[in-house]
């Protein structure tokens, strides 16, 4: 039954309720739809113990609801780093000097120490866009761009994905891609993979050209499967399936191996590392979310990944959201991650003869890592919302690997990582 | 009965009295005013709102109600009230080409969309139809005459009549900026400033309207239907089949001048089915429909 021709029901409406309820039947409406603009600021501090890295990140993300299906948002983001890095190098009994990436400054790590270059600073600036709709009441989309700039890398890149819900909007069916293309352009030029260097004389710097490369490029392709499904009232669960191709340039150009003495341990000299120019990785995703009778949620999590430098790696995530009241709440997080290495990863070398890719970057090695935090979240009068997060986070691998040789055997080996993150978020809506 | 209570409280600047009443949680916001002319207007929205439950409800054996569904066909004198509120009935009747149908509760014994796991038979439902349409029903000189068998039910008006009554007395009350909110449905008349409340929209997180005056009314408020064979019955019921409508809104709430108002045209724009917010484009109405 469709009343086609009578547009004028309401004002029909409107003379009937205004003999029942008088003048208010006719009386003008006086409202407006506020613009949904919602801002979320946030800024994360993050500080490795030793004096390592220290880095602050603020996220600015604005986010218009233009119809009731269709959504604009913008993120700004802004990252300094400045402090000490681990170049690669492993720990000797002798001190090393090391010219820095500028090829303007050299620095020397004491005996036994592992050598970090103190020169590593960067501020990295990223705009990301999004494009959210729903199209019918089954399926909606997501477009975005990406886009970084460093110093010394950019990026840019597109993605989308796809959601569409079945079984009466119980399961929500996602497919996505990304595609990101990366140039990057170091401070001195692009280091010649394997290239032998060795300890400089302080007083004769290497004047940063010789034997270096013009910049390089990458390409990452990055596809998305997942599905997400309601368990009765309270139950949400998800599984997601990801495959990144990865072609290009990968080595980080400012990390050194050493390559030391077979009997003795001590270094002679060091490498440019070398990553293969492609890599392909896999990962599935479990998560559920739970609501408890009384409203407090449970998040756990697993994740297994795989690629074919030989990376394997798991991470259980938990996080249990306590509510204190209507408008607080506290959440403990607890995440342990474990990682094996990559099939090029050593500490250092010994022959080197038939070497095709080798790195002794410690994100490639074999480690453990333990996070352990909270966040607490506060909702104003306002409704807009506080939250802050205090994390501390444990990286550790084996500082004395059963193939240590010589003076390597009473050295630390692996560059732990101890660092405390704080976030603040602040976010609001008009 | 227990006796008529009410909580009053003081919140961010604000008086807010609320109190149960038509199955609903009712509140009272008022800006500007003292303690005492805040429980005297949460007492006098308390007591139009239990007058119009009590004098309405068709649950209850001592009203008005009661004596029209149990005449047996014989003729009933009623008060200038329900003699306005059925001639309503009788215009949305006519204006919704028979849709809006006060005799149509008696569908109720059919469908029970909060334990129902299958449709009824279509005899049940042909038995009940022989004692539904308004057009039946014998409104004349303040008197109502139903046919044995037939009731009414003028629940579908009851809460947003009795939030615009509430809305209309405060503001012979008082001047201050008050919002009368009976469970969802919600008048505002504010006229000194600073004059905006800011509403959110039931069932749309994050949307907020400001109003300084009008009101606004939901129909649909909770997602009741189901599933039978793969087919989604809704609990809006054709009064005419004694079906569920195909394809409606599970919620439509509306901004209009009146609450009463807002709710009659989300109730006919739900029975339109899937023409729902074609049907309230048309009438160039402010809405949110949730499918």
């Amino acid at each position: 039954m469709q009343l086609k021709n009578k547009k004028n029901i309401n004002q029909l409406l409107a003379l009937a309720t205004c003999s029942l309820l008088g003048d208010a039947a006719i009386t003008d409406v006086k409202a407006e739809e506020v613009d949904d603009w919602k801002v979320n600021t946030a800024v994360l501090f993050y500080a490795e113990d030793d004096d390592r890295v220290t880095a602050i990140e603020t996220v600015t993300n604005l986010t218009k609801q233009v119809k009731e299906d269709e959504t604009w948002s913008l993120r700004l983001t802004t990252d300094t780093l400045t402090g000490a890095s681990p170049n690669g190098a492993t720990a000797s009994d002798i001190a090393q000097t090391f010219t820095s990436a500028s090829g303007n400054n050299a620095y020397t790590t004491p005996a036994g120490a592992i050598p970090l270059d103190h020169e590593f600073r960067d501020t990295r600036i990223g705009l990301d866009g999004n494009w959210s709709k729903r199209w019918s009441e089954l399926l909606s989309s997501d477009f975005g761009f990406t886009f970084s700039n460093e110093y010394d890398y950019r990026s840019v890149g597109i993605n989308g994905m796809l959601s569409f819900d079945t079984n009466q909007k119980n399961r929500t069916w996602q497919a996505g891609f990304a595609y990101a293309d990366d140039s990057i352009d170091p401070v001195g030029g692009v280091p010649i993979p394997l290239l032998m260097r060795f300890p400089p004389d302080p007083s004769d710097i290497l004047d940063g050209n010789d034997g270096y490369g013009s910049s390089e490029s990458k390409t990452t392709l990055d596809v998305i499967l997942g599905v997400t499904q309601v368990f009765g009232k309270n139950t949400l669960g998800q599984f997601t399936y990801s495959y990144s191709d990865i072609d290009g340039y990968q080595n980080d150009p400012y990390k050194l191996i050493s390559v030391v003495d077979g009997d003795t341990g001590s270094t002679l000299f060091y490498l440019n590392e070398s990553r293969p120019d492609t890599r392909q990785k896999h990962s599935i995703y479990a998560g559920l979310k739970h609501l408890t009778a009384n409203k407090n949620v449970f998040s756990p999590s697993i994740r297994y990944f795989t690629d074919d430098w030989g990376i394997d790696s798991f991470t259980v995530n938990m996080k249990y959201r306590f509510n204190l009241n209507d408008k607080q709440y506290i959440e403990p997080h607890v995440r342990y991650y474990s990682q094996s290495a990559a099939d090029f990863y050593n500490h250092s070398l010994v022959n080197i003869d038939g070497i095709t890719d080798t790195t002794a970057d410690y994100r490639l090695a074999e480690f453990d890592a333990m996070t352990i935090g909270a966040k607490f979240g506060h909702t104003f009068e306002n409704d807009s919302k506080l939250e802050v997060r205090l994390e501390y986070y444990s990286q550790n691998g084996d500082d004395n690997p059963i193939d240590a040789i010589g003076v390597q055997r009473g050295l630390d080996l692996f560059a732990d990582v101890n660092a405390v993150i704080l976030q603040f978020n602040y976010s609001i809506s008009w | 009965m227990s006796t008529a209570t009410y909580r009053l409280n003081f919140k961010d600047g604000l008086w807010v009295g609320s109190f149960s009443a038509m199955a609903s949680d009712c509140e009272v916001l008022m800006h500007n005013v003292n303690q005492m002319t805040a429980h005297q207007a949460i007492a006098l929205a308390q007591e139009e709102a239990l007058r119009i439950e009590k004098k309405y409800s068709r649950y209850r054996k001592d009203n008005l109600i009661w004596k029209i569904n149990n005449s047996n066909g014989k003729p009933v004198e009623v008060d200038a009230e329900t003699a306005q509120l059925l001639d309503y009935a009788d215009q949305c009747y006519q204006i919704s080409d028979g849709l809006f149908d006060v005799t149509s509760g008696s569908l109720g014994k059919a469908w029970n969309f909060k334990s129902q796991k299958e449709p009824p038979s279509e005899t049940l439902i042909k038995s009940l139809l022989s004692h539904i349409g308004w057009h039946k029903v014998k409104w004349k000189d303040n008197k109502i005459c139903l046919e044995p068998g037939m009731m009414i039910d003028l629940g579908g008006i009851g809460k947003e009549y009795a939030v615009d009554r509430v809305c209309q007395q405060l503001k012979v009350f008082t001047s201050s900026n008050f919002l009368v909110n009976f469970g969802g449905d919600l008048c505002i008349q504010s006229s000194a400033k600073p004059n905006t409340w800011k509403v959110g929209i039931e069932n749309f997180p994050g949307k907020i309207i400001k109003i300084s005056q009008g009101a606004i009314a939901t129909s649909g408020k909770s997602k009741r239907y189901f599933i039978y064979k793969g087919k989604r019955y809704s609990h809006i019921l054709n009064p005419k089949t004694g079906w569920p409508i195909e394809n409606a809104p599970l919620s439509i709430t509306v901004l209009s001048n009146t609450a009463t108002q807002a709710g009659i045209l989300a109730t006919i724009a739900q029975l339109q089915g899937k023409g729902a917010e074609n049907f309230l484009k048309n009438q160039n109405v402010k809405f949110w429909s949730v499918k």
